[in-house]
């Protein structure tokens, strides 16, 4: 039985690395065309490379996909990917902010950034989500989603191509739920089926 | 840092090149010179010329490694004879480099300072790293700062301290190219104040603006000295005389005096 | 729980400590980040509170306006972090390929490197301009805030471990040389060759309260407007496009764009993927 998440929730992050296009393809397609919340994903991919995430998931997915863009105000209903070589930030409006300040984690973007930024905006109307990865990056990040209210999900280690990001963010501190990738995909699926 | 170096002019030469706000250069002749002062006081890095009139390279660098109340810091061999596969190798057992002095080698040497010197700073703690002294203000980048306006405009010159002056700029006015010359001259003597950035107008009675900075350029002293000038703004051509005569920079009249006063920042000396 | 209830307060002071403090900045060293976009300030402040040991942004405040010595540590923080030589080479590719062509006719030139950091973007138009045979005729302008950077980008010595990097950049920018020709290694330092130097004036500019101060042909400003706000962007593009003679340049970094400018209709899209724009005659 997947879990009910609070209906007060206005926005979701995702954060992963290694394993985390497999994972993306699972979780964002399940989001209804109605969802009516935005939803920012950090996948670290080699920096240099130009970004092919949003056209491969835009014909996957029922809701907008675009690449983030600085300054661009939030739209509900819409998922946006962290462009290589440059953190994502949740702003005032809300609107997107990219930065190229250093790496963090080794990475940018930087599940971490993304994380705490939208934490300081959305507060305990926030979704976080943690999944397959290699990295430490996002345990901070989650981290600072619980304790500024809102709601975290982490992937099971058992399921995850790759543990170390998952068992990273449980170390840092519980989740509010441990679930395989079709649990997530579902309770986000319920979540879009609520009127907001 | 210490320079070893017993022609006058050479010393002269290389202190000109390597010292700056950020390095001390104590600058002596001969090697037994060198020794009291390595006995005296710690030197980041040493610079030392082969040929000295008390003893040879080689002897100073092994009394350097034999003496224990002498420091032995890091030496740079910056040398005009050019050396023996056996004097070379023998050398580099006691120094970094080796330069043999040639039209390109000052900037070798600098460059080579300039990396030394970084190495030495980059294993400071962070708190010991060159920070700037104290804060500063922004708006106080004019502050007691000395401007020679070189213009025989009397409105232009009331226009230019009515914005300088108020920064906290110290004007001096000259009405042509001669008191220009005349006004560095007295600025470089035992009691004048050094000038910090000087604006040049071209059209002048007597000595023109460009005849001016290219004798203001003859001097040694004077080759670093930021030179702006002010030009008419139809002259296209002027800007380019401007330029090849030693001007850093022009600015066409009528002034725009915001754009004048940001163009005094970008110049003035930090 | 408490714990819940305190990070939800705190948020909450930190509203109010931020604006505080850049008024405080803004007052005492007449440095303004008001203007700046809040969420990368945020980020950076947080830094900056665990460097200086400050539980709070009020305490900041307290210890940058009562110890001048601590200002220069915390415009580190605040300030352009540093670049690569020849980051994103499509885009100095593109201007040896587009711009160039045009700057070569002009009988001298002036450049602008608005944001320059620790130089890295300066010393490369400086190479690509030497390469192209247009250094000697180039003066370029390395402007910023930051007095230690611009104290850094003028010694031109950077990390030997950057330099691979740097040497890989500049190949794919269409290279008419070795990177190598250009500085000496030793040390684990790499020094920029002192001739480049000599056509570049590193200096203070604020795009925040200065004005303008030359014509020139060229704008490079890249990954410098994505910490502005919106009207503190449109103020830096109103000084780019008076300082641009007619028909110059604008170099944006890769994910900056004058969509949102009001400024976007002074200019025309020259080369899209690569952020280059060119003012328009009647501008």
């Amino acid at each position: 039985m997947t879990p009910a998440l609070p209906s007060r929730i206005e926005a979701v992050v995702i954060g992963t690395s290694a394993g985390g296009i497999d994972a993306l393809s699972v979780v964002l397609p399940a989001l209804p065309a109605g969802f009516g919340r935005p939803v920012f994903v950090v996948i670290h991919l080699p920096r240099e490379r130009p970004s092919l995430l949003a056209s491969i998931f835009r014909s996957k997915c029922a809701v907008a996909v675009r690449e983030a863009q600085d300054k661009d105000p939030v739209e509900a209903g819409t998922i946006y990917f962290a462009p290589p070589d440059y953190h994502l930030l949740i702003d005032e409006g809300p609107s997107l902010a990219l930065s190229d300040d250093e790496l963090v984690n080794f990475s940018r973007p930087s599940i971490d950034v993304l994380f705490e930024s939208a934490a300081d905006y959305y507060g305990d109307r926030l979704l976080g989500i943690v999944m397959t990865g290699a990295s430490h990056d996002g345990a901070a990040g989650l981290d600072a989603v619980r304790r500024a209210g809102g709601t975290t999900v982490v992937q099971a280690p058992d399921e995850a191509q790759s543990a170390v990001m998952v068992r990273a963010a449980l170390e840092r501190g519980p989740a509010d739920h441990v679930l395989t990738l079709a649990q997530i995909a579902d309770m986000l699926k319920r979540l879009g089926g609520e009127a907001r | 840092m210490l320079v070893v170096e017993d022609d006058a002019r050479q010393r002269d030469s290389i202190r000109a090149l390597l010292g700056n706000d950020d390095v001390q250069i104590t600058a002596v002749e001969s090697g037994a010179e060198a020794l009291a002062q390595l006995r005296t006081a710690t030197f980041d890095c040493v610079v030392m010329d082969l040929t000295l009139p008390d003893m040879t390279g080689d002897a100073l660098l092994e009394q350097m490694a034999e003496q224990e109340d002498v420091s032995f810091p890091p030496v740079i061999v910056y040398t005009g004879r050019s050396l023996t596969r056996d004097e070379e190798q023998r050398l580099g057992r006691f120094s970094r480099s080796i330069i043999i002095k040639d039209a390109r080698s000052p900037e070798r040497l600098l460059d080579e300072v300039t990396l030394f010197l970084h190495q030495v700073e980059s294993t400071l703690p962070v708190e010991r790293q060159r920070m700037l002294k104290a804060a500063r203000d922004r708006e106080t980048a004019l502050e007691g700062r000395r401007i020679l306006v070189v213009e025989d405009d009397a409105r232009n010159i009331f226009a230019l301290s009515s914005v300088l002056e108020p920064k906290g700029a110290k004007l001096e006015i000259a009405r042509n190219g001669l008191e220009a010359l005349a006004a560095l001259e007295r600025s470089a003597g035992p009691s004048g104040q050094a000038i910090d950035l000087v604006l040049m107008d071209i059209m002048m009675p007597e000595m023109d603006g460009l005849t001016a900075t290219r004798e203001i350029r003859r001097r040694a002293d004077w080759k670093k000295l930021p030179i702006i000038a002010l030009t008419a703004k139809a002259m296209k051509d002027d800007q380019e005389k401007c330029l090849s005569a030693g001007a850093n920079d022009y600015i066409a009249k009528p002034l725009d005096v915001e754009k004048l006063l940001s163009l005094i920042r970008v110049w003035m000396p930090k | 729980m408490d714990a819940e209830v305190d990070a939800t307060r705190q948020a909450a002071s930190a509203d109010i400590e931020l604006p505080l403090l850049l008024d405080a900045l803004y007052l005492k060293y007449h440095y303004d980040f008001r203007g700046y976009a809040l969420a990368s300030l945020r980020r950076r402040l947080r830094s900056a509170m665990t460097r200086f040991g400050c539980r709070t942004l009020s305490q900041l405040q307290d210890r940058v306006l009562h110890e001048p010595a601590s200002f220069p540590a915390l415009l580190d923080f605040l300030t352009v972090p540093v670049s690569d030589l020849f980051r994103d080479p499509s885009y100095f590719k593109a201007i040896r390929e587009r711009v160039v062509p045009l700057l070569r006719t002009y009988p001298s030139l002036k450049i602008w490197v608005a944001g320059c950091s620790t130089g890295e973007e300066a010393y490369s138009l400086a190479i690509l301009l030497r390469e192209e045979g247009l250094l000697s005729r180039t003066l370029i302008y390395a402007t910023d805030i930051n007095p230690q950077t611009l104290q850094k980008a003028e010694a031109g010595v950077y990390d030997i471990d950057r330099v691979a990097g740097f040497t890989e950049n500049h190949r794919r920018s269409g290279a008419r040389s070795s990177l190598s020709d250009f500085y000496t290694a030793k040390y684990q330092r790499a020094v920029f060759d002192k001739s480049l130097r000599r056509h570049i004036v590193f200096s203070d500019h604020s795009l925040a309260t200065d004005s303008v101060f030359a014509e020139v042909q060229f704008v490079s400003c890249r990954n410098v407007l994505i910490y502005f706000r919106r009207e503190l962007q449109d103020r830096a593009l109103g000084l780019f496009k008076d300082s641009l003679c007619r028909r110059g340049f604008l170099g944006l970094g890769a994910r900056e764009s004058l969509r949102f400018s009001t400024h976007a209709a002074a200019f025309t899209e020259m080369v899209r993927d690569d952020r280059l724009y060119q003012r328009r005659d009647d501008a």
